[in-house]
């Protein structure tokens, strides 16, 4: 049915109607995000609420310096895509697919480094679900965390309980990149055919309004999980 | 496809709308829908809304079959205290069973999936829905949905009640919990791009002329709908997603419990995050239902109808209330006093967009010239077991009455007279309403009135002793009873007998109408709406020309149909 | 269907004749783009930054402030909210209406149990 005439579809009437469309559709789309998102920040406040102690322990333990990198990658990625968007309207492709190429770049160097730190979090017994879970001990402690935990007045439940935020948003939210990170590198390949041309630039601004989306639920996450207690200069390497 | 060129003809006509009657002459060459193409390949990978909508009903009729005869092994139990035919186990999981597949297999998508997919875009004089291709995903997300969630229900089971409340759902409960959520989960997505796709196409993609207050009510219902499905949805996703991570957590031995409260988790939290979605969502059942009689009660009374603005908003209305009333289903399982007193009040302002409704249907009928076909007897049907359903509401909303009435068979007759009642009832006025416009046949006339009637009867002899059942102290959801409480359990079931009869004449007698059934022309009930001035069944991209609307949509006091043509006079 | 259409009007689009898309006439400048990335990286150092002075709990309602700030700019411009319609406004509105809607409610139960979890 998609009897397409240059960028238009054969239902539409005329191409500003499309856009339109493209663009409430995908607004529409970023609104149920926002309410699924919506769903797990809730029971996080509820809990960190009741818990705010046991979960700033916790917190800090986590890797500031990663998250703080990958904010930055993040943000300029949410930079270039913009920027790709520009080219494309002012039908530059040649720009336009290094833009789009460093936004997915930037994006895979983000879950490279996320991927990294699940993989230290399971090297320090911080995953609630396997057998090695707070017996390991970190750095800046003598005894293992589970001790540490006991004569802090921690409890371990609530400890798991930060840890299952702390995967599921995360996890969720990696989710979301991967999706964005092939929805970006489509973009890439329909550029590279010269087929992403000026007139459809509106398939470049639709995904860039998801890569935000998830860009800005990245913003909340950060410092919901990782600030969630004090820190101090010398865990950032500084 | 080889419909791409009429399409585009269609779309370049928009030129020549002011001087249009340029394709007068090939108005015999677009085939209807249905001959447009044939064998499998043309209806599985269609992307035209009607042909969805078929797909979506042929679905739909499967599923509440399934969820009818799961409901009958539950009522065929229930005619001995002891229990007839079932232990204990395999009755919790009918019962789930029974309202899993009713709920989200067939009173969620059916108004918006087949009437909506169908109607929607005609209605508002546009070619398609904006987004074609998701909406043939929508139907194929749906059924994934469908087999995860039936497989589920069907190797094994699931024991816990449709609500899936942890910590017994995820500790306790050894049947198929996750793959069951995990259906419920994905199906959601196909639920989210129905409204999407409604939501958009609504406000993109209306002919000339078809403003705001012209739009038919059915259309208003069917955005508010929307609305619900896209804001509620995802809320149910991520509890479920929370509930099969936690779940999921408990097998590795070392167990998380953030719904757990042997674990510092509260399972109130996951109440909240259901009913978030669960409440709103019998709206998205029950709004298309008030959209279809909108239409249904002011054709067959052939008079405008009474209060269009207020239907109209009302029906927002109820979709923004339906957000903030969710904790009455929360009373007794432990909230706090003031949170529970808050709900108590928040929910009976519901009640008022709802009578809104009734009043103005009611007054939409005062000196009509009523004439009573199978459609305006499901309506009138419809405002009458709904209006029961939605007071008996009102006692479940006040707090006092609701801890004696909480989990009792009250609950569940108060809920069936709104779901069934209401809800199946007009989605049986709809299919009888536009039966002819979607196959281009009439059904029998006598059988399709007598039909009506008794599943009318039917609901009623079924749902109205579980009132009493309920007030007497019943809880919903046990397989035996007092045997003093016999009497009215055998009234029930057999209420279900005189339903099941009715029904099965309907499905007889429309499905003899596709092979015997009278040509019914392209506007048998003299109606205004824009769907009727095209020819039964309509062409694949609805309309010759993009119409031209000029009038509100229920005119028949002029007898103006929305393009300015007279409607058929009966 | 077979149905070949062949009049001349079939193939043209409508907005080929009205020639009114110029996709490049609207496009963000490289400055606004720049100052919308700084503004947020500012924000970002300042997250941290504010984890690390000692607010203790209270840093989180700094934290926020700041999201919402950063979150705001970017909706705001990156995402071209500047320039869009009513109707983004309003599907944007309603979901942070409904989001509202679903923190306000159930915190009003959790803050006013007689209970603090575990």
């Amino acid at each position: 049915m998609s009897a397409r005439v240059g960028a238009l579809c054969g239902h539409f009437e005329d191409i500003e109607q499309q856009r339109g469309a493209e663009r409430l559709g995908m607004w529409m789309f970023l609104a149920t995000e926002i309410l699924f998102f919506g769903g797990v920040f809730l029971a996080y406040t509820v809990y960190r609420n009741w818990y705010s102690k046991d979960f700033a322990a916790i917190s800090s333990l986590l890797n500031v310096t990663i998250a703080g990198i990958n904010s930055v990658f993040l943000l300029v990625s949410s930079m270039t895509i913009t920027f790709a968007i520009r080219a494309c309207q002012l039908g530059n492709n040649s720009a336009q697919r290094k833009y789009l190429l460093a936004t997915a770049l930037l994006g895979s160097a983000f879950m490279g480094l996320k991927a990294y730190e699940y993989a230290t979090d399971y090297h320090e017994g911080l995953v609630p679900w396997s057998s090695n879970f707070g017996k390991e001990t970190l750095h800046g402690h003598e005894k293992p965390m589970l001790q540490v935990w006991e004569e802090e007045g921690v409890a371990p439940e609530r400890v798991k309980m930060f840890l299952f935020f702390y995967y599921c948003m995360t996890g969720i939210h990696g989710v979301h990149l991967i999706i964005g990170i092939a929805c970006v590198l489509y973009l890439y390949i329909r550029s590279v055919n010269k087929s992403l041309t000026a007139d459809k630039y509106v398939a470049i601004e639709v995904t860039s309004l998801y890569w935000h989306l998830v860009d800005a639920i990245w913003l909340f996450i950060m410092p919901l999980l990782y600030l969630a207690g004090p820190h101090t200069t010398h865990q950032l390497g500084l | 496809m080889s419909t791409e060129l009429g399409h585009t003809k269609s779309g370049a006509s928009l030129d020549h709308h002011d001087s249009h009657p340029q394709a007068d002459a090939d108005h015999g060459h677009h085939p209807s829908y249905l001959h447009d193409g044939y064998g499998w390949r043309s209806w599985l990978f269609t992307v035209d809304h009607k042909r969805i909508g078929i797909m979506y009903l042929v679905a739909i009729i499967g599923f509440f079959f399934v969820g009818g005869m799961l409901a009958g092994l539950v009522r065929f139990n229930l005619v001995s205290p002891t229990g007839a035919l079932l232990d204990n186990d395999q009755y919790n999981k009918v019962f789930t069973a029974h309202g899993v597949v009713m709920l989200f297999f067939v009173l969620i998508p059916a108004v918006p999936g087949v009437m909506g997919n169908f109607f929607v875009p005609i209605m508002i004089g546009a070619k398609d829905m904006a987004f074609p291709k998701l909406n043939i995903a929508s139907w194929y997300v749906w059924m994934l949905g469908a087999i995860f969630a039936v497989t589920a229900l069907m190797t094994g089971g699931i024991d816990t009640g449709w609500t899936l409340y942890p910590p017994y759902s995820s500790r306790s409960s050894h049947s198929n919990v996750v793959p069951g959520a995990m259906g419920v989960f994905i199906s959601g997505f196909s639920s989210i791009m129905t409204g999407l796709n409604i939501i958009v196409t609504v406000h993109r993609m209306r002919a000339p002329g078809m403003t705001w207050g012209r739009l038919p009510l059915f259309i208003w219902a069917q955005y508010a709908t929307s609305l619900i499905q896209l804001l509620g949805t995802p809320v149910l996703a991520i509890a479920l997603t929370l509930l099969m991570v936690e779940t999921a957590t408990g097998w590795t031995g070392n167990p998380v419990g953030i719904f757990d409260p042997a674990l510092g988790g509260d399972p109130l939290l996951f109440q909240h995050l259901f009913w978030f979605y669960s409440h709103p969502a019998v709206y998205i059942m029950i709004l298309p239902g008030m959209g279809v009689v909108s239409e249904i009660l002011t054709c067959f009374s052939r008079k405008n109808v009474f209060g269009y603005q207020a239907i109209a908003w009302s029906s927002v209305g109820i979709a923004v209330v339906g957000f903030i009333v969710w904790a009455h289903h929360m009373f007794v399982a432990g909230i706090s006093y003031y949170a529970a007193l808050l709900f108590s009040l928040l929910s009976m302002l519901v009640a008022v967009p709802s009578a809104i409704k009734v009043f103005n249907w009611t007054a939409t009928l005062y000196r009509g010239s009523i004439t009573f076909q199978a459609p305006m007897v499901f309506s009138l049907g419809f405002m009458v077991l709904f209006t029961i359903g939605g007071v008996t509401g009102l006692f479940l909303a006040t707090l006092g009455t609701d801890i004696h009435l909480h989990d009792t068979y009250f609950v569940v007759a108060h809920f069936h007279f709104v779901m069934v009642g209401g809800m199946v009832l007009a989605f049986m006025a709809a299919l009888h309403f536009w039966w002819p416009k979607m196959t281009g046949v009439m059904y029998s006339d006598f059988w399709s009135r007598l039909a009506a009637i008794v599943i009318c009867l039917g609901y009623f002899l079924t749902f109205m002793p579980q009132f009493y059942l309920g007030y007497h102290g019943m809880p919903r959801r046990y397989p035996n009873y007092p045997p003093e409480m016999r009497v009215f359990n055998v009234l029930s079931t057999a209420g279900y007998t005189v339903q099941l009869a009715g029904f099965l004449m309907t499905a007889t007698y429309l499905a003899l109408s596709i092979f015997f059934g009278k040509k019914a022309g392209p506007n048998p009930w003299g109606a205004t709406g824009l769907e009727w001035a095209i020819p039964s069944p309509p062409i694949t991209h609805n309309f010759e020309h993009t119409p031209k609307v000029v009038a509100g949509p229920y005119e028949y006091s002029l007898n103006l149909t929305q393009t300015g043509e007279k409607a058929d006079v009966r | 269907m077979a149905h070949k259409d062949t009049s001349p009007t079939a193939q043209i689009p409508d907005y080929d004749k009205k020639e009114v898309d110029n996709p490049g006439k609207d496009v963000d400048t490289p400055g606004q783009i720049f100052m919308v990335f700084f503004v947020v990286l500012i924000g970002l150092f300042a997250t941290i930054a504010a984890s690390m002075s000692g607010l203790g709990d209270k840093a989180i309602y700094v934290h926020m402030l700041i999201s919402i700030v950063q979150v705001s700019f970017i909706g705001f411009f990156w995402m071209h909210m500047k320039k869009a319609d009513q109707m983004t406004w309003l599907s944007a509105g309603s979901a942070l209406f409904v989001m509202l809607i679903l923190f306000v409610l159930p915190l009003a139960d959790f803050l006013t149990r007689h209970r603090g979890g575990l």
